[in-house]
């Protein structure tokens, strides 16, 4: 799943670089407005590349209406693929809760139609080829659904440069994007990036009623061999007052993974 | 076996270093308490009543050398049992050194290996034996001593199989439930000269094409299933054939449908070649009711064309409808239910299991089987007093 968040980091990017050359949003007419969400987030698609492969450890906190919370850990790892048609191979293995230690998802993501995904469980040492159709679905339980976590390649979203605003002390450029891949829970996001750090520091997703349902902030960005990445990522969810924090730790790029161990054969052996 | 010697001296030479780190291992597993209930007094003397409580322990240690590319796995699994002393048993199901080279991976020792798609029946699965002392675990598994080179290309997955240390099945003692009517001989007789020293070969193809997963395999043995013979008038004794067997399981992944087929074609020394299969589909319907839970329909045929001579089979000519719901909550809570029913002679087993993790490393599974109606000439009527509900604690750590 940490491709798509990078990819989404990627988009985000190329948003805030394309912003800092914005014209003042008064001259800016529709379609221009169109036009340069589309440039800003293509630019962005690019702007990450070279990053090869890269791994992180994640500790997942569930947070219900009462502040009661639970916890799952896992460690991501993501290779590179450039191409206009698929995108990166990403696995997630699941370290805790005990009872489902080992389990890992795999994922090849793909431009348009569905992710190609894998399921191993390491009781029965079965792999199991799943659909990834299933897009607004929680998340292992999570507040973020599996299109927050899968569904983030460039291609799969048309864009809008909405307004210059302010976030926390910083200036943000608002985008909007809305999905164009089936299944989608949502009838359109607003993406908050900071225009110096060309990161995105907040989306406000909106339900296919309009209603703004969820809010993600990312915060604790620090640079790693040329690459933003962030230490944490916070999702509320406003309908149900649940909460999911993603606290991030030891970032590594170029650590060697290659494309075997992104096979579904490899998911037994995850080292 | 040249090759294979290289990489044994190879393996065997990245376990002597005295690299091991304290952090590269890494200890866990489970243990449980189980407790089945009854409600029938069973058919045959000396069953126990009706209550059969154990403990069960599986620790796991891992070991991965700083590379990562050896790794060491050990888990045994053991059963200290109420009732019945035969189904207390303890079994190493994996004990291997695994090692990742340029272009292939080999992994010798003990351990267990899952082929097919199917829900209601593992044909094409046939490298391990099952563990049916493990009656509340279809999926439970006798660790199989084996050589794997395994290597994985651009055209697809290919695994050899080299296995010596035949297991026999296990059985249920007097006291048990789940029986036959007599007890069954801890000595077997065999189709071969070389008995159950006698090695097995397989090999196993699998590739993923765009929608489609497909495997074939191959297989070169001693069968996994026994035809019991009576020996004496109050025993049974099990026999075991040369066999090769064939196999192929395909899948189909759709939006919401999944499409399964696995079929097998199988050939011995003491029965007639026969062949099987297991076709369905899986249907999901995605956050149910508006909860973000989803519930997945499974609909399965099942044939079997095997004769007299050949082990028995329930899957003659049978089809399982079944629903699995997945809560999709920090609990991980999940149910299924399903119903096996012979087309033939109108018997019908039912089975259920439920599952909810209660707190850190604590998991609650409860489950059940009944037998609803039982044809005398199904070899599932001996089981007919045989229904239980099943409550088993485990805590992982």
């Amino acid at each position: 799943m940490l491709h798509q968040l990078q990819q989404n980091k990627r988009a985000l990017h190329a948003l805030a670089l394309s912003a800092v050359f914005a014209l003042s949003p008064l001259a800016v007419v529709a379609e221009d407005a169109i036009k340069k969400g589309y440039e800003i987030a293509k630019a962005s698609d690019i702007s990450d590349n070279g990053f090869g492969d890269s791994t992180a450890s994640a500790k997942m906190i569930l947070t219900n209406k009462a502040g009661q919370s639970t916890t799952r850990e896992m460690e991501f790892r993501t290779l590179e693929r450039t191409s206009d048609k698929v995108g990166d191979k990403s696995v997630s293995i699941f370290s805790t809760p005990a009872d489902i230690r080992g389990t890992a998802v795999l994922s090849h993501a793909k431009i348009t139609g569905n992710d190609k995904q894998w399921i191993y469980l390491p009781a029965a040492k079965r792999v199991k080829r799943i659909s990834s159709s299933n897009k607004s679905g929680p998340f292992v339980g999570s507040e973020f659904s599996y299109e927050d976590i899968t569904a983030q390649e460039f291609g799969k979203f048309t864009y809008k440069w909405i307004k210059t605003d302010a976030c926390g002390s910083a200036k943000c450029e608002v985008i909007e994007r809305i999905p164009t891949y089936k299944n989608s829970g949502y009838s359109r996001q607003l993406v908050w990036l900071n225009a110096k750090t060309k990161q995105s520091e907040r989306i406000h997703f909106f339900d296919r009623a309009g209603n703004h349902v969820k809010t993600l902030t990312w915060a604790g960005y620090k640079k790693y061999k040329g690459f933003w990445r962030w230490n944490k990522m916070s999702m509320i969810n406003h309908r149900n007052g649940k909460s999911t924090e993603l606290i991030f730790s030891d970032w590594k790029f170029g650590t060697g993974l290659r494309d075997r161990d992104f096979k579904s054969s490899a998911l037994e052996n995850l080292k | 076996m040249t090759p294979v010697l290289r990489c044994l001296m190879v393996m065997s030479a990245t376990l002597a270093t005295p690299a091991a780190q304290a952090d590269s291992i890494e200890f866990s597993g489970y243990v449980g308490a189980e407790l089945s209930y009854f409600p029938n007094t069973g058919l045959y003397p000396g069953q126990l009543a009706d209550l059969q409580y154990s403990l069960v322990l599986a620790p796991e240690i891992n070991w991965q050398s700083d590379s990562g590319d050896t790794q060491v796995n050990i888990l045994a699994f053991g059963r200290i049992e109420s009732a019945d002393t035969k189904r207390q048993h303890l079994d190493l199901r994996e004990g291997y050194i695994h090692h990742e080279f340029d272009d292939f991976t080999a992994l010798i020792g003990i351990n267990k290996v899952f082929w097919g798609v199917a829900e209601s029946r593992r044909l094409v699965d046939i490298i391990n034996q099952v563990d049916q002392l493990e009656y509340t675990d279809n999926d439970a598994r006798l660790g199989q001593p084996m050589l794997t080179i395994s290597t994985d290309q651009d055209w697809g997955a290919l695994s050899g199989f080299l296995m010596t240390g035949f297991r026999k099945l296990k059985f249920a003692g007097t006291e048990g439930r789940l029986r036959l009517p007599y007890p069954v001989l801890d000595t077997a007789v065999f189709s071969h000269r070389s008995r159950e020293k006698a090695k097995d070969y397989a090999l196993r193809y699998y590739n993923s094409f765009g929608d489609f997963d497909l495997g074939l395999s191959t297989f070169n043995g001693t069968s996994r299933e026994a035809v019991l013979k009576p020996v004496g008038g109050n025993s049974f004794q099990p026999n075991y054939s040369r066999i090769t067997q064939t196999g192929l399981d395909l899948q189909y992944t759709g939006d919401a449908t999944l499409l399964k087929l696995e079929a097998i074609s199988r050939s011995g020394d003491n029965f007639k070649h026969f062949e099987a299969m297991v076709a369905g589909l899986e249907y999901t319907i995605y956050q149910i009711a508006d909860t973000g839970s989803d519930l997945g329909l499974i609909a399965e045929y099942n044939y079997d064309n095997r004769g007299a001579n050949a082990p028995l089979t329930i899957f003659q000519k049978d089809a399982f409808v079944g629903g699995r719901w997945v809560a999709n909550d920090s609990e991980d809570t999940s149910a299924i239910l399903g119903m096996l029913i012979d087309l033939d002679d109108g018997t019908r087993s039912f089975q259920g299991e439920f599952k909810r993790r209660l707190g850190n490393g604590l998991s609650l599974n409860l489950q059940f089987r009944a037998l609803g109606y039982s044809n005398p000439a199904n070899a599932q009527h001996g089981f007919r007093r045989d229904d239980f509900f099943a409550v088993s604690l485990k805590h992982f750590f």
